[in-house]
Formats: structure tokens, C-alpha cells, sequence
């Protein structure tokens, strides 16, 4: 078979299984801190609100709280996109080596 | 080296570098991570003294917020940090409701309830801090990006 034929292969193969690999993990802890942080904030507003009616909290705290909890939803949202970003790169960088290194065991 | 190969091999490399040269985020920043959890236990740590005078106290949290607004600056100033950057301005803004509207609201009611101040610490302030270091410490580290022969 020509050299660069099984080149190609070798790469597209190796960035297949390197996406699947690396999106995979993103999605998985995706999915997880965000049903955590949805179980947490949950938790929270009941608390808050048993606090409510028992007056440990007057419904200007309250309220203070709950806005709070936009804010934090905002920080949460922007670490996703972040380590979505993160994901991205390490694929680019992956791909990269894999090609350097598949270049060198298959031409040299 | 057939001709077929380098035409194809040496845009493919080309293409593959030019794409690999830029991050779309930055590398993960040792100083901006301990920034961040230091900033962390000083802010929790003042919180607590909400339920005082904020004038006994006014001197201090003038510190801690300069301090916050240095972190927001390093974040900003760094390359491909924007996320971050974003993340420090909503905690330190004094019109949201995180850290910058905590001291902000304890300034103006000059004491608070330590229910509330608990409340909080513990459902807004601490897991902010959290989320900023979250994705600080999940950025690729310096010596993972070099790719070969670096």
C-alpha cells in the first residue's frame, strides 16, 4: 500500500478514537457537574425557603438569595464553555502530535 | 518522497500548524489559581464579620476588594482569559449579588443577620470562588501543551 495511503489511515483512525475519547469525557462531566450544581441550587432554595417562613430570613434576604443564585448560574455557564474550550484544544493538540508522530514512523 | 505526498503532506502539516498554534483558552496560570483560593478563604473569612459594625471593618474589606479587583485585572490582562475575566467581574461587581454585592450590602445595612450571612457563604460566595478555581485548575497545564520537540 503507498505510504502516505496508510499515513492517512493511521491519522484518521487516531482522531477518531481521539475525539470519541475526549468528547465523551466532556460530555460525561458536563452533564454531571451540571446536574450537581442543579441538585445544590435546589437544596439551597428549599432551605432558604423553609427559613422564609420561619422568619430566620425576611423576604428581602431572600429574594437577595435567590438573585444570587442568577449570578452564580452565569459563573457556572462560563466554566462549561471554558473546559468545553479546554476539550478543544487538547483534541487540536492531539491531532497534531498524532500526525507528527505517524508522519515519522511512516516516512522515516 | 513522492511528489503526490508532498503536496498533499506538507499543506496538510501547514494547515494543522496554523490551527494548532493558537489555544482557544489559556493555559492553566499557577498564580492565577492560588490568587484565587487565597481570595477565597480572605472573603469567607471577612463574611463572617457581617454581623458587626461595617465601619469597624471598613478598612478591611477596602483591602480585599482592591484585592479582588487585582485578580479581575490579572485575569483580564491574560490572553484567551476571557471566560475567567468574566467570572471574577460578576463575583466582584458591586450591582450583582456574589461578592462585590455582599460587602456592598453589609456597607449600607451596616450589620446583617448571620443567617443570612451563613446562607450566603455557603449557597453563593464559597461555590462561586469554587467555579472560578474549577475552571482555573481545569485549563491545560503548561508542560501538557508542548507538542513535540518543544
Amino acid at each position: 500500500m503507498d505510504k502516505f495511503d496508510d499515513f492517512l489511515k493511521q491519522v484518521k483512525t487516531g482522531a477518531v478514537d481521539l475525539a470519541m475519547k475526549l468528547f465523551k469525557e466532556y460530555q460525561d462531566t458536563a452533564i454531571k457537574e451540571s446536574e450537581t450544581f442543579i441538585a445544590t441550587t435546589t437544596a439551597d432554595l428549599e432551605r432558604w425557603a423553609k427559613l422564609l417562613i420561619t422568619g430566620d430570613l425576611t423576604r428581602e434576604e431572600f429574594e437577595w438569595l435567590v438573585k444570587g443564585k442568577k449570578n452564580l448560574l452565569d459563573l457556572h455557564a462560563l466554566k462549561q464553555a471554558g473546559l468545553a474550550r479546554v476539550r478543544i484544544d487538547r483534541f487540536r493538540n492531539g491531532v497534531l502530535k498524532l500526525i507528527v508522530d505517524k508522519a515519522f514512523a511512516v516516512f522515516i | 518522497m513522492k511528489i503526490r505526498t508532498l503536496n498533499v503532506l506538507v499543506p496538510l502539516m501547514l494547515y494543522v500548524f496554523q490551527q494548532g498554534c493558537g489555544p482557544s483558552i489559556s493555559l492553566f496560570n499557577e498564580r492565577a489559581y492560588n490568587l484565587a483560593t487565597s481570595l477565597k478563604v480572605e472573603t469567607v473569612t471577612l463574611m463572617d464579620k457581617a454581623t458587626e459594625p461595617f465601619d469597624k471593618y471598613a478598612e478591611q474589606v477596602e483591602m480585599l476588594t482592591v484585592n479582588l479587583k487585582k485578580a479581575y485585572e490579572y485575569a483580564a490582562g491574560r490572553a484567551d482569559n476571557e471566560l475567567s475575566a468574566e467570572q471574577w467581574r460578576i463575583l466582584i461587581d458591586p450591582e450583582k449579588n456574589l461578592a462585590g454585592g455582599f460587602f456592598k450590602r453589609w456597607q449600607e445595612q451596616q450589620t446583617l443577620n448571620k443567617i443570612f450571612i451563613d446562607e450566603a457563604r455557603r449557597g453563593l460566595i464559597a461555590p462561586a470562588f469554587d467555579l472560578i478555581i474549577g475552571l482555573e485548575a481545569g485549563k491545560i497545564k503548561p508542560e501538557q501543551a508542548k507538542i513535540v520537540g518543544e
